[in-house]
């Protein structure tokens, strides 16, 4: 569950990476850096830093400042991640403008929210609402942006099991999206919010207005074709009936948004998908199936722990890669001094030894003929 | 209400600890009382006073069987204890093994303690605390650790990396050690029961990798390791058997894993005291009898899983246990129990979870730190041996220059005899030629006048130099009186021309003059006239006029290159030969 709040809010969050990226001319170095963030975060940051030393203008550097953050914090590496966070803050209070700092802010908060430092998120959400409150009245920014501010409040909420307020944030975002004349990116996002509210209500018991909810959130996938999205939504209104102990109609639903699911790849809406199969149809004595699935569920789940723990694997095989590499630096620097020295000492150690036999033999030579001269005498 | 039972659970912790303190000091204090009676019979032996040098060596072979009493099977028993507890207590483990831990220096006794603790917060799901324990070890990496230390060592780390569920790294470190071949045929028992539990946790990742074959085949190999000899060794092998019992269900031989799992409850249970192993053996088989779909029995076998460790803070394995039974209740629809386990393992489950990232955190970092240090510690190595290296060819070149000045000196002083010697000779054939043809020195003398004709007149000169033949032919150089005014009054000749005569013809001033015909003279008689080998030399230095036996040891050693007694020496040997 957790992790699905994490996707959805990485959702956001890379909704306004792509937004500002279009802004600018097609850095292809970010995105490869980005495409790296989780199976290589090391090169990813190494890129980051050396964009760093280029000259950019105040939204690059945001822009690579966020990258860091979000690299070190698949590295589990929550400092530097902090670091980087509050000096993408402190650039963007240098801007004037309003709306920038404002969806700077939220950005921020995402990353505060990944890092389950949640009241630092909330406090940070307060911040981007001063801002908001300067941008002018009736622009579709302002709205989305509140609406946006919003989401992140009731996902905060909702992870804190506190769903009456949760659900009281995710209206307020949804009143404010739907004052915009609505777009295409802005459907995914009511969707997301439709699919939060669904399960609020569902934890609150109020079952009729969470399917009313994932119905929502249905529909507003469709119009943007964002088949995993309905498959989310699918799944929650499964879980509505699995609630309401109508267990076949869930697998139904289930075998739908399996179907929907079938080409997206996306492992937390399979995990979901086949753990909620099972149950259903453990519920249903359907022992084989039940298997099945669970099989699958446990699979779909083995994967995504690996996937979340690749970059940590990369991490560490990185560390004892430098280390082996280090070790062996300083090995064969060691050994070539020794061989060095060794050389030298080899020569000057021959030098006296040729010394040494030269004068002994003249020594010799002396003592023969003394000898002789006494004899002969 | 649940604060009262933490309130009596942790008094019941701290009088735990109180009576291991007390175990403890009661070991110690038989400890002390055997190195009493040691002494006292050692004191005993050392009154008998028949053979002093065997009572040194009985005394020298009781204390060595003492000290190694004392670090060898004491030990190992204190350790065992301590991972017995592991299984049935973790807190309890935790603060025996810190107790022994204070008072043991032994470094490997250290890793050992170190490692079992590290288990016990595993077992309570602290991962943090866990990893903290296990990687303090390079407090004491500088020294040279055995080979037991590094394998136990990397198995600690593997360990860890698996209980955070990073199970590709301890995969590596593990197939690292188990192709090394010595930790494989090593008969040290230390080694051996670690080799097991390597093997062991090579067939944990193969099955969580899926892979049961692969992880059957080494729970066989980790059977192979172990013994009945100890706690250690029969809980690793129930352990075993437990593993393979629980891949046997993965596989679907289920009556295979029944029979397995129902034959290690039988065991367990006459005993009753290893609450952990019994409770994951009911767990198994409640698993059996939910695949059966039998959920009450399962239901059944559950709650005796959870009542072996209630209270007992084994958290990873209550998260299996509620897991299990909420899936049961939740197959009945019974919805009320189905939340309450339900509730119950999702929120040991969440601890677990953010316990698991922090260890993760931790861990890297920890590796991080330790890698530096390990480079750092691979420097100071190298640079000790480059240096130890260094050292060693300075001082061989050193002690060669030495040698190099000293036999040079030699060669110095072997010149200056040469010298000696063939001026000898030559003066012999000198006075043999003049004795035949005395004429002939005239045209010789008449070369010097030269130099000096503005001052003396050369048949002046050649009067002096006349003068000092008869004198170096006579014996009067030998007096002890001899000087310059002296001379010159008995040659009735200025003591100024005399000097320069002899400065400008002999190259040298008076005293060296005398000096070297004094030597002369001695060393011919010396060669000649064999009673004088036999004198003294300060007699000899009183012979040839000089003051003193130092004085004429100096002159001597600085006109031949060699003491008056080496001189005898030489002499006397190449005269005996």
């Amino acid at each position: 569950m957790k992790f699905i709040l994490k996707i959805l809010s990485l959702f956001f969050l890379s909704l306004y990476i792509s937004i500002s990226a279009q802004k600018m001319p097609v850095d292809s170095l970010m995105k490869k850096a980005y495409s790296e963030i989780y199976d290589n975060p090391d090169n990813t940051i190494k890129i980051g830093k050396n964009l760093l030393k280029k000259d950019n203008d105040i939204n690059t550097s945001i822009r690579i400042y966020m990258l860091l953050s979000t690299a070190n914090i698949a590295k589990r590496n929550f400092d530097e991640s902090l670091k980087y966070i509050l000096k993408a803050k402190e650039l963007s209070q240098k801007t004037n403008d309003a709306k920038n700092q404002a969806s700077v802010l939220i950005a921020v908060a995402i990353q505060y929210q990944q890092m389950e430092l949640f009241s630092k998120s909330l406090e940070t959400l307060n911040e981007a609402d001063l801002y908001l409150a300067k941008i002018a009245k009736n622009s579709p920014e302002k709205y989305i942006e509140t609406a946006r501010s919003y989401a992140i409040r009731g996902m905060i909420y909702k992870s804190q099991s506190n769903s009456e307020i949760a659900l009281e944030k995710f209206l307020i975002s949804l009143q404010n999206f739907e004052k915009v004349p609505l777009k295409k990116t802005t459907y995914s996002n009511v969707s997301v919010v439709y699919y939060n509210i669904g399960y609020c209500y569902l934890n609150l018991n109020q079952i009729d207005n969470a399917q009313k909810a994932f119905l929502q959130s249905i529909n507003y996938a469709q119009k943007n074709h964002a088949k995993s999205l309905e498959a989310f939504a699918l799944k929650g209104m499964a879980e509505m009936y699995k609630q309401k102990r109508e267990y076949q109609t869930a697998v139904n639903l289930l075998q739908k948004a399996e179907n929907l699911s079938k080409n997206t790849g996306d492992i937390v809406l399979n995990e979901g998908i086949y753990k909620e199969m099972s149950d259903n149809y453990l519920a249903l004595r359907k022992q084989d199936l039940y298997q099945l699935y669970n099989k699958k569920y446990y699979e779909m789940r083995f994967k995504r722990k690996e996937n979340e723990l690749t970059s940590i694997n990369q991490v560490i095989d990185n560390h004892n890669k430098d280390t082996s590499i280090k070790n062996k630096e300083i090995k064969s620097n060691y050994t070539y001094l020794m061989i060095i020295s060794s050389v030298i000492s080899v020569i000057i150690i021959g030098v006296f030894l040729y010394l040494i036999s030269k004068i002994k033999k003249q020594n010799k030579k002396y003592q023969r003929e003394i000898q002789h001269i006494i004899r002969a005498s | 209400m649940s604060f009262a039972i933490r309130e009596i659970q942790k008094n019941k912790n701290h009088n735990n600890i109180i009576i291991n303190n007390i175990n403890f000091n009661s070991i110690k204090d038989r400890f002390w009382k055997i190195i009493y009676r040691s002494t006292k019979n050692s004191l005993f032996l050392l009154k008998m006073p028949k053979n002093k040098r065997n009572i040194l060596l009985i005394l020298i072979i009781f204390w060595s069987i003492v000290t190694n009493g004392q670090s060898g099977p004491d030990f190992s028993i204190l350790a065992d204890k301590a991972f017995q507890k592991l299984y049935q207590n973790p807190d309890d483990c935790i603060s025996y093994s810190q107790s022994l831990l204070l008072s043991d220096q032994n470094i490997e006794h250290k890793l050992v303690l170190q490692n079992i603790i590290s288990q016990a917060y595993a077992m309570k799901g602290d991962y943090v605390q866990s990893v903290s324990t296990s990687i303090q070890k390079e407090d004491f990496q500088p020294k040279n650790l055995s080979y037991f230390m590094q394998a136990f060592g990397d198995y600690n780390l593997a360990e860890q990396y698996q209980n955070l569920d990073l199970y590709n790294q301890s995969k590596k470190i593990i197939s690292r050690l188990l192709s090394d071949h010595n930790l494989l045929k090593s008969n040290d028992p230390k080694l051996r029961i670690t080799t097991a539990k390597i093997y062991q946790l090579q067939a944990l990742n193969f099955g969580i990798s899926r892979n049961y074959q692969a992880a059957l085949r080494y729970l066989d190999k980790s059977d192979q390791y172990t013994n009945n000899s100890n706690e250690e060794n029969i809980i690793t092998e129930i352990e075993n058997q437990i593993f393979r019992s629980s891949y046997f269900m993965k596989q679907n031989r289920l009556e295979e894993s029944k029979k397995l799992i129902d034959s290690v409850i039988y065991g367990l249970e006459k005993y009753k005291d290893r609450p952990f192993l019994l409770s994951l053996a009911y767990e198994t088989l409640s698993r059996y009898y939910f695949l059966k779909q039998d959920y009450k029995t399962s239901v059944f076998q559950s709650e005796i899983a959870l009542k072996q460790i209630e209270n007992l803070p084994f958290n990873n394995l209550k998260i299996k246990i509620y897991e299990s039974l909420s899936r049961n209740y939740f197959t009945q629809h019974d919805n009320a129990k189905y939340h309450h386990y339900y509730k119950l393992y999702t929120a040991l489950k969440t601890q677990e979870d953010s316990n698991t990232k922090e260890g993760i955190r931790y861990i890297v970092k920890l590796v991080e730190t330790n890698l530096n240090k390990n480079i750092e510690f691979q420097k100071q190595r190298y640079s000790q041996t480059f240096w130890m290296l260094t050292l060693i060819l300075s001082f061989l070149i050193l002690g060669l220059l030495i040698y190099l000045l000293i036999i040079k000196n030699k060669n110095k002083d072997l010149k200056k005899q040469f010298d000696f010697f063939e001026k000898q000779r030559k003066n012999k054939q000198k006075i043999a030629s003049s004795l035949s043809a005395s004429i002939k020195e005239i045209p010789a003398i008449e070369k010097s006048p030269e130099k000096d004709s503005n001052k003396i007149s050369k048949e002046k000169e050649e009067e002096i130099l006349q003068k000092l033949e008869e004198f170096e032919q006579s014996d009067r150089f030998l007096n002890k009186n001899m000087s310059l005014s002296l001379l010159s009054s008995q040659m009735e000749i200025n003591t100024k021309y005399l000097s320069e005569v002899i400065n400008n013809s002999k190259e040298k001033n008076f005293n060296g003059y005398i000096n070297e015909l004094r030597i002369n003279h001695i060393a011919h008689l010396l060669r000649t006239n064999p009673t004088f080998l036999n004198y003294k030399v300060s007699y000899l230095a009183e012979y040839s006029g000089f003051s003193s036996h130092s004085t004429f040891t100096t002159v001597f050693k600085s006109i031949t290159g060699m003491s008056p007694n080496a001189y005898i020496q030489e002499i006397s040997k190449s005269k005996s030969s």
